[in-house]
């Protein structure tokens, strides 16, 4: 080949790109159409009916009377889908339906439909692990032969299915609150976050054991159990209960911690620690150590004060201390001795549990060693070339840097957190105007078309956003640009929790809407509800709430 | 002495055209059987294919006189056949970037850097080195 023929090959290779690249995205945004419009009948969050006109009050009328709850959408577009893999990559989870044709028959299916039957994010990845991308089609197919009351063989050799764009007609939905309200107003914050702390109440029984995870369509619980979520979540009921001084929700924090005493609390060699299944849980005597140091201001809680399981519990953390500040994560029983191992998140929690539990004790002891630990998350633990780019999850460690500072301020500590944020923001990018995202994206961090965003890293991210501000603004008040870039990717993380609060949400797919009301879901299209969404969610909406009354715009 | 370094130059290229077409093979064994977390017929044929036709190129670059014969125009082959693959395989990628940021709105600015990089990590294997190689093989055909 000459090179004169291979730069001819090339540039028309160029052109030829250019010319499909233009023709996909322009495939992609299919074909634009005014309806029809779809009304769904649902009936305890299950799917009842469907009728479709040219308006929204036609399709209503061809439902006929019906006493189920209606939710009308509109068809704005369709395309076809491409084929192999990337077909399950053609849908915008939560606007993109799927229109399915078999000869005579065709039947729709609305984000609503896809979302409640778990079709999103179910393709590839690990789904039960919140980490599946795409759309299932052979799970779609499925729905679509039962509906259309067709063999599965028989669509699948038969039918087309394109994707459907849909547009929810506006009186059919509640309208979340703006991006601006949210993060300008502290009541509503606060407001918020006390919803996500009465939900919390309201799924935790007469002894204090909370429903662990709950599925928001059909209010099922799905089983296990977690000691330092429990905790968690009686830290922030407890937080809650402060803020707010509502006596329910102090009471609530103070039967988790009764429950957490009952259930998990044991002995690690003579000293007290949160057993899960029997075993040492370093991280869960942490958040256990956390939980009842919140709980001790109200001091309401039967039996030992919560101060005392407090100074018990920061004792069995400081004997897992090595000399450098890090800790032994797990502890042998048979052995009687620290197993030096380490797992993510815990030596961040143990050093803010401990800074805590030296509110509570004024045990020089336990600040010296929160302050090993803090110095040793943010000088050694997470050291090597890169680590400026390749961040680890550090929202403890903040919240810790943020907690400690009046006793034991540390400098390193600030600017570590202030590079962490910088990284953050990136992974969050530039604020995205509305309708420039097909998807409710905007906020999250690390945005890919591939994967919904959690909300839970979403919320935790804004909780060492506001720890990490709290401090910029007392040590350098003069540093009004990296204030205000924090401020406004809290704001934005904030927003996007808030908008995805189940307040109520879609709550006609929900069996019973008002057991589900105030939680905050997995994520956009996974709606199933674990105590932790609330907490870190609720947690970070009171954090910015207080930061806002003190710091208004 | 032109002869000579004719014969020098085609001596130096054969032995770095050689071993650039293994350690290609072995990169899309490994980028597409150990990398791609899922099989897909439509990307691992191709793959197959091409790996054999690089690695059988460069044993036979490397094997001199003994595979003369047959070793250039089995090059000329898999380079043409790394270059059409290299080309289509971006044009494929450039197209997939337009149609998601059709369904979803405008990329996130990672997704679109991450494209961007999966390109950029073809160019020197899939259309750098076959096009080079076939600029040489004509220039040492000659």
């Amino acid at each position: 080949m000459t090179p004169r023929a291979l730069a001819r090959l090339l540039l028309g290779w160029g052109l030829l790109t250019l010319a499909l690249a233009a023709g996909a995205h322009a495939h992609a945004r299919g074909t634009p159409a005014s309806g029809p419009f779809l009304a769904t009948a649902w009936v305890a969050g299950a799917f009842d009916g469907r009728a479709s006109g040219d308006t929204p009050e036609a399709a209503r009328a061809a439902l006929g009377p019906t006493f189920a709850r209606l939710a009308v959408d509109q068809v704005t577009a369709e395309a076809p889908l491409p084929p192999g893999p990337l077909a399950a990559f053609s849908f915008a989870p939560n606007v993109d339906g799927a229109v399915v044709r078999a000869g005579s028959k065709t039947v729709y299916f609305t984000p609503d439909e896809l979302r409640r039957e778990r079709i999103y994010d179910a393709a590839f990845g690990a789904p039960e692990l919140g980490s599946g991308f795409g759309v299932s089609m052979p799970r779609l197919l499925d729905l679509a032969a039962s509906r259309l009351g067709l063999p599965k063989a028989e669509l699948a050799r038969t039918a087309t299915v394109r994707r459907a764009r849909m547009r929810p007609v506006a009186e059919s939905r509640e309208p979340a609150p703006s991006s601006a309200e949210v993060v300008r107003s502290a009541s509503l914050l606060r407001a918020r976050a006390m919803e996500a702390a009465y939900h919390l109440v309201r799924n935790q029984d007469a002894a204090g054991r909370y429903r662990y995870l709950v599925r928001a369509e059909t209010n099922a619980e799905l089983g296990g159990y977690n000691w330092p979520r429990h905790a968690g979540a009686t830290l922030f009921l407890a937080e809650a209960a402060l803020a707010s001084s509502d006596p329910a929700l102090g009471a609530a924090a103070a039967r988790g911690g009764a429950y957490l005493r009952a259930a998990s609390l044991g002995d690690c060699g003579g000293r007290r620690c949160a057993l899960e299944e029997g075993v040492p849980g370093f991280g869960a005597s942490a958040l256990a150590l956390l939980a009842f140091a919140a709980i001790a201001p109200l001091d309401i809680l039967g039996g030992p004060p919560a101060r005392e399981e407090a100074t018990r519990l920061a004792a069995f953390l400081r004997s897992q201390q090595r000399p450098d500040g890090e800790f032994a994560h797990e502890y042998d029983l048979a052995l009687r001795a620290p197993v030096d191992v380490q797992y993510m998140y815990y030596t961040g929690e143990a050093a803010l549990a401990l800074s805590r539990a030296h509110r509570l004790t004024g045990d020089p002891q336990d600040l010296e060693a929160a302050r090993r630990a803090l110095s040793h998350l943010v000088l050694h633990a997470w050291s090597f070339f890169g680590d400026r780019y390749w961040v680890a999850e550090e929202h403890w460690t903040c919240q810790a840097m943020e907690d400690l500072w009046d006793r034991a301020p540390d400098r390193q500590a600030l600017a570590f957190c202030l590079r962490w944020q910088e990284v953050q923001r990136a992974l969050q990018g530039p604020p995205r105007p509305e309708g420039d995202l097909a998807q409710d994206l905007d906020g999250s961090f690390g945005i890919t078309p591939f994967f919904s965003p959690r909300l839970t890293p979403t919320a935790s991210r804004a909780e060492a956003s506001v720890a990490t501000l709290n401090i910029l603004l007392a040590a350098a008040p003069a540093d009004r640009v990296q204030a205000a870039a924090i401020r406004a990717s809290t704001a934005r993380a904030l927003g996007l929790v808030v908008r995805q609060q189940l307040l109520p949400g879609p709550s006609h797919t929900f069996r019973d809407p008002s057991a589900v009301s105030g939680a905050v879901p997995g994520s956009p299209v996974d709606l199933d509800l674990r105590i932790d969404y609330a907490q870190h969610a609720g947690s970070a909406m009171l954090r910015y709430a207080t930061f806002l009354a003190r710091h208004p715009e | 002495m032109a002869s000579s370094e004719a014969v020098t130059d085609r001596s130096v290229g054969s032995l770095a055209f050689g071993v650039a077409n293994l350690a290609s093979a072995a990169l899309l064994v490994l980028g597409v059987f150990r990398g791609l977390p899922a099989r897909y017929l439509l990307v691992d044929v191709p793959a197959a294919v091409l790996a054999l036709l690089l690695a059988a190129a460069g044993v036979g670059l490397l094997g001199g006189v003994r595979f003369a014969r047959w070793a250039r125009p089995l090059s000329r082959i898999a380079s043409f056949a790394a270059l059409a693959l290299g080309l289509s395989t971006i044009a494929a990628l450039a197209a997939s970037v337009a149609f998601l940021s059709g369904v979803q709105g405008a990329l996130g600015s990672g997704g679109a850097v991450l494209f961007v990089l999966v390109i950029a990590l073809l160019v020197p294997y899939l259309v750098a080195l076959p096009a080079a190689q076939l600029l040489w093989l004509r220039r040492a055909s000659k």
